[in-house]
């Protein structure tokens, strides 16, 4: 097809359905806990490690990751403080991260084209260090995942039980957290630092209105996160528009279509 | 006695199964353990022993801290002081996850949304640390054995949250069985199932305790349930357990004494 001649292009395909794998499967767990709100917290601090990078003048994809790890490890000690509202500790880090961006954006005066491309998502802008670090990293997330698999699902189903069958219940919590960060990172160069949250919940929450087993719903919220990308991608290069917006609102299309088809059954049964 | 009551003490010999072997290994043991909330102590001075092949109700009213002392047991609460040994060992350094199995008050009512399946629900209690990416064969079979033991097998594909409540119990009774667990801690298992699907799941733990040899401790409402079929019950008040070792010599009065309430008649609960 004539739009993969552009080397650009291609970079936003394998960065775009890297991303789409990793995000989707995190979201599952992410909205299972009830913490749909730890993408957009992490993504606003990942933000200010772009800002940071951008006024110190480092590789800004490395300042988002650092940033957001530290975040990660922040929202789980005072999630303890909080532990029966999970959402204050990340309303705290979401609302300090933007803080931080804003006074480092305008002591850089860096609000030009290239933090709005980490702000919205850019077709363009994924460099090939980009591409690589994104491979690298998602290919560590996705084995984690794969490894701590039933981990997480014991921990996430029921943290008590866990903790009975000898799983260090703490340690899996943080360690989430802190691939969640990373997944977080890598996807606000596609995605958008203000929309990846959506990506990371909307796949989810199709999945769960449709699956009937939980690797269903692994494999439906994938699913459903690749075609949102690999379709906003194209639509976002025919129009010219950021892919972030293109491939959320395809993902919320979904959700809507399911949604009203859900509905009709259950009127007609 | 209240016209329309019947006598315990009469009606304690069928089905009963305790018998009394003073060389049982002890499962659990509390010496003179002492707990808190937030320096409000629920739980004094208590002292107790479970022995291998034990049938242990603990009864008492609401909030009378038996889940407290249940938790204690496994070891997901710590002693203010005392001591709690499980299988002989101090439960803060017990590691032997495969022998025990817990399923918690809250267990079948939270969660209900989850989008798993039983076969799943079930598997996740299955746990064998490092080996577990490649136990494949010996995970379905444990699951297997038991969902068939809960007479769940024929739900296995069903999601949880489309169960009725009782089926959702048997699925979290599954998940304490398929590590073969050497002593089962229930924390009201049976709150909310129908009379004849609670029958069903005494019959089912009373199975497993005779012929599996396993150690149940049951926290219950169901006073009659606990009569007929414990071998020991543990009475929950004033911060104190009073445990009586054999039923025969317990009669409702002094139950209703140390509980400070009257016991409905097993007609009425059964
Ligand atoms: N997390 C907690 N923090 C503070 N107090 C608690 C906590 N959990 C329980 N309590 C208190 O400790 C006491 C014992 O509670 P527990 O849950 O052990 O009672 P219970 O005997 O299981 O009651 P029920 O029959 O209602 O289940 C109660 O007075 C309760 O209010
Ligand atoms: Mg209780």
């Amino acid at each position: 097809m004539y739009i993969f001649t552009f080397d650009f292009m291609q970079r936003a395909f394998i960065a775009g359905i890297i991303t789409a794998v990793l995000v989707s499967a995190m979201g599952v767990f992410v909205v299972l806990r009830r913490m749909s709100l730890v993408g957009d917290s992490l993504s606003h601090v990942a933000l200010s490690g772009v800002a940071a990078g951008m006024l110190f003048g480092f590789y800004p994809f490395y300042g988002a990751l650092a940033f957001a790890a530290l975040a990660a490890l922040f929202i789980e000690a005072i999630r303890k403080a909080f532990s029966k509202y999970a959402e204050v500790a990340l309303a705290v880090v979401m609302s300090g991260g933007m803080g931080l961006a804003v006074v480092l954006i305008s002591l850089g005066k860096s609000f030009n084209a290239d933090l709005f491309s980490y702000l919205f998502g850019s077709l363009v802008a994924v460099s090939p260090s980009d591409v690589r670090v994104i491979s690298t990293v998602g290919f560590f997330i996705l084995l984690s995942l794969a490894v701590l698999y039933r981990e997480l699902f014991s921990v996430t189903f029921d943290e008590e039980a866990a903790r009975l069958s000898g799983i260090a219940v703490g340690a899996v919590n943080t360690y989430f957290t802190l691939l969640v960060a990373l997944a977080v990172a890598l996807s606000i160069r596609v995605v958008g630092a203000l929309l990846v949250s959506a990506l990371m919940v909307i796949p989810a929450a199709v999945s769960m209105q449709i699956a009937r087993s939980f690797k269903a719903t692994f494999a439906v919220a994938v699913g459903v996160a690749v075609l949102s990308v690999v379709s906003g991608l194209f639509i976002s290069f025919a129009f010219d528009v950021a892919p972030g917006g293109t491939i959320v609102l395809i993902a919320a299309a979904i959700l809507t279509v399911v949604l009203i088809i859900k509905g009709f059954r259950g009127k007609l049964t | 006695m209240i016209a329309g009551e019947v006598n315990l003490k009469s009606n304690v010999n069928t089905g009963k199964i305790y018998q009394k072997n003073p060389f049982a290994a002890e499962v659990v043991k509390l010496i003179d353990v002492t707990f808190s909330y937030n320096g409000t102590p629920v739980l004094e001075g208590v002292s107790l022993s479970v022995k291998a092949g034990d049938f242990l109700a603990l009864i008492g009213p609401n909030g009378a801290a038996k889940s407290t002392l249940l938790k204690l047991m496994v070891g997901l609460l710590k002693p203010g002081t005392g001591e709690i040994r499980l299988f002989g060992q101090d439960v803060r350094r017990f590691r032997e996850w495969g022998k025990i199995g817990y399923m918690s008050q809250q267990a079948a009512h939270v969660n209900t949304a989850f989008p798993a399946t039983v076969e799943e629900v079930v598997s996740s209690g299955f746990y064998s640390g490092f080996g577990r990416l490649f136990d494949g064969k010996k995970r379905r079979e444990a699951v297997e054995r038991a969902v068939d033991l809960a007479g769940i097998a024929g739900l296995s594909h069903r999601l949880i949250g489309e169960l009725s409540g009782g089926q959702r119990q048997k699925v979290f009774l599954a998940k304490a069985l398929v590590k073969k667990p050497q002593v089962l801690f229930l924390d009201e298992p049976t709150t909310g199932i129908d009379a004849a699907s609670q029958q069903e799941f005494y019959r089912l733990l009373m199975d497993l305790n005779r012929h599996e040899g396993i150690t149940v401790i049951i926290v219950t409402h169901d006073i009659g349930a606990a009569f007929d079929k414990a071998g020991k019950i543990g009475c929950v008040r004033d911060k104190k357990v009073y445990i009586h070792d054999n039923t025969d010599e317990v009669t409702e009065e002094h139950i209703a004494e140390v509980l400070g309430y009257r016991i409905p008649s097993r007609q009425k609960i059964l």
